[in-house]
């Protein structure tokens, strides 16, 4: 499980940095086309948006594997070790429940509503679009089962 | 049935934040559930699911990777180094003289990086030595850093701004940026003014000015730095880009700097994305639930009954601003700036409009009110690290921070109940 983690937190780095660059590109490229070649680019703006949708949606998802989305910590902090880590464990389950019916039965629901639905612009399918949902709920899941999988361990370090 | 709906909201909510669940999932959650209450399965899944897709749908939200990562990148000791001698050359001839070097680099730095916490490390890091070798206590330099840490928040370029314009319905972010000068540099000054008093009485000594010549050179090293602030802002303000626009140009531009000054280096690119991914994958993931529990809210038209609810304890609005001001200090003192200007705004924005109080005065009140937690405990994170740099212990520096935090709120009550100083350059630059 350790291994699948390492892996998938490479993939959603990489994914998201290039998605970051090419965004910072595109919109730069937007500012110098309107000033110096005085063109405007409306399919520009909203490829930006949606690979925005995607950056958000694939880098929150690695942030709850990295576990640095803030909560309120202290009141937690104030229980015993062991009932911290059953706390724990529980909201990783509500986590991993959340992102199984929300965002993947959601997900699937609203991709298969909206396949059809093409971009004013671009004309990228809104499927496209709306699958970032899914895939981010796939990848939190994933996280969520790492965690779980690793309480053995730590409750045998609370213990000891 | 709006009152058991808004009992569900909140309750679930805070049952989940009191045990220590991310705050955006006690937001989705809280949300979600208050949908079921009146809706289908199906339909309220299929909603929430939807609102969280189009709530980052929105071409100004870009700008807050961007400033995160151009912060990132010139969040540089080189840097940092260069604009603290630049303060120097400002404020070196007052009593204290370091203390309000370390003030005004914190204004300069901060706003450039666009985090306290950077800010408050990197400041920390340089000015803490010089300040022991002049003798100043340790408690004394780490509170004047810790309280002038958070100013970078509100000096734009801005990111909780930002985040403050997109929740409000799309307040101007140029408005905003212009906005913010003028609270965010006195928070600065007050700050000075308490470090002035408590150095005269301990007779911290007046450092030496550099000469004619060192000035010149001083100035015209930080020159680069400072002009990213001119590009940027001058650019938005001016309407040649807009906010998302000038962060890209702030991210070329830094990257340019930072080859120039060799600091920038291509083993560094990962931790840099890295870094950037983490807060803003925190950040945006907030924005699109607090984007469902807005929807939620005004669904169930929760913000009138709560707007009714305070006006019936009093509809004096001067008696309102400071039910929300007391409200904001206690939010801040155990919550993150950026969820609690999430859930917030759209609770506080109507009240404070039913008065004709204007969007942008209110974005200066709530952003400023929720950046003093940033220097209380429990939470404070300018305060954490401002403590862990100059390795002092929090209880040690609560003292002296208090006549800091009171001059602050001082600050903050002329910000409430003076709105030319909110409005004031916006409405000289016809924004």
């Amino acid at each position: 499980m350790n291994k699948v983690k390492q892996v998938l937190d490479k993939v959603l780095i990489v994914f998201s940095s290039l998605l970051l660059v090419s965004m910072v590109v595109m919109s730069t490229w937007q500012v110098l086309s309107r000033y110096v070649f005085n063109i405007s680019s409306p399919g520009t703006e909203e490829l930006i948006r949606y690979m925005l949708i995607w950056f958000g949606l694939m880098s929150a998802a690695y942030v709850f594997g990295a576990k640095k989305h803030i909560g309120i910590l202290f009141i937690r902090e104030k229980f015993s070790p062991k009932v911290q880590l059953q706390i724990e464990f529980i909201t990783d389950v509500i986590v991993l429940l959340t992102a199984a019916i929300l965002m993947v039965y959601g997900g699937i629901r609203i991709v298969m509503l909206t396949s059809a639905q093409t971009a004013a612009a671009t004309g990228l399918s809104m499927g496209v679009v709306y699958s970032a949902i899914l895939v981010s709920g796939i990848c939190i899941i994933i996280y969520q089962i790492h965690s779980l999988t690793s309480y053995k361990e730590r409750k045998r370090e609370v213990i000891l | 049935m709006e009152t058991i709906a808004g009992i569900i909201l909140f309750v679930t909510f805070f049952f989940l934040l009191l045990f220590g669940a991310p705050i955006a999932i006690a937001i989705i959650l809280s949300s979600v559930f208050t949908f079921l209450f009146v809706l289908p399965f199906d339909v309220a899944i299929l909603t929430s699911a939807q609102r969280m897709v189009t709530g980052i749908d929105n071409f100004t939200m870009l700008a807050i990777p961007l400033f995160v990562l151009s912060g990132i990148i010139m969040n540089n000791g080189g840097i940092a180094f260069r604009l603290v001698n630049f303060a120097k050359v400002l404020v070196g001839k007052l009593p204290g003289s370091l203390a309000h070097t370390n003030a005004v680099g914190n204004m300069l730095f901060g706003s450039i990086s666009g985090s306290s916490v950077a800010s408050a490390a990197a400041m920390g890091r340089i000015m803490t030595p010089m300040q022991t070798n002049q003798g100043y206590k340790l408690t004394y330099s780490a509170a004047v850093n810790i309280a002038s840490a958070p100013t970078g928040l509100i000096i734009p370029p801005s990111s909780v701004l930002i985040v403050y314009s997109l929740v409000s319905g799309g307040t101007s972010v140029a408005a905003l940026f212009m906005a913010g000068y003028i609270p965010g540099i006195l928070w600065g000054l007050a700050v000075m003014v308490v470090a002035y008093f408590m150095a005269k009485k301990e007779n911290y000594p007046v450092s030496k000015l550099p000469s004619a010549k060192d000035t010149f050179y001083i100035i015209v090293s930080a020159i680069p730095s400072l002009l990213l602030i001119v590009i940027v802002i001058g650019g938005i303000v001016a309407g040649i880009f807009t906010a998302t626009e000038g962060a890209a140009v702030a991210v070329i531009y830094s990257v340019i700097l930072s080859i120039i000054y060799k600091n920038f280096k291509l083993k560094d690119l990962p931790a840099i994305f890295i870094e950037t991914i983490e807060i803003t994958g925190m950040i945006l993931f907030l924005i699109t639930a607090s984007a469902l529990f807005s929807l939620v809210m005004s669904y169930m038209k929760l913000p009138e009954a709560i707007s009714s609810a305070l006006l019936s304890i009093t509809d004096n609005q001067y008696g309102i601003i400071l039910i929300i001001i007391f409200i904001l200090l206690l939010v801040g003192t155990f919550m993150d700036i950026t969820p609690a200007v999430l859930i917030f705004t759209p609770i506080f924005l109507p009240v404070a409009q039913s008065f004709g109080m204007d969007p942008i005065h209110f974005g200066m009140l709530i952003c400023f009110g929720l950046c003093i937690g940033n220097m209380t405990p429990p939470v404070g994170s300018a305060l954490f690290v401002g403590c862990s740099v100059a390795k002092v212990k929090i209880e040690e520096v609560v003292p002296t921070l208090l006549p800091y935090f009171g001059v602050v709120i001082l600050v903050l009550l002329l910000v409430a109940f003076v709105p030319q100083i909110s409005l004031f350059l916006p409405q000289l630059f016809g924004l």
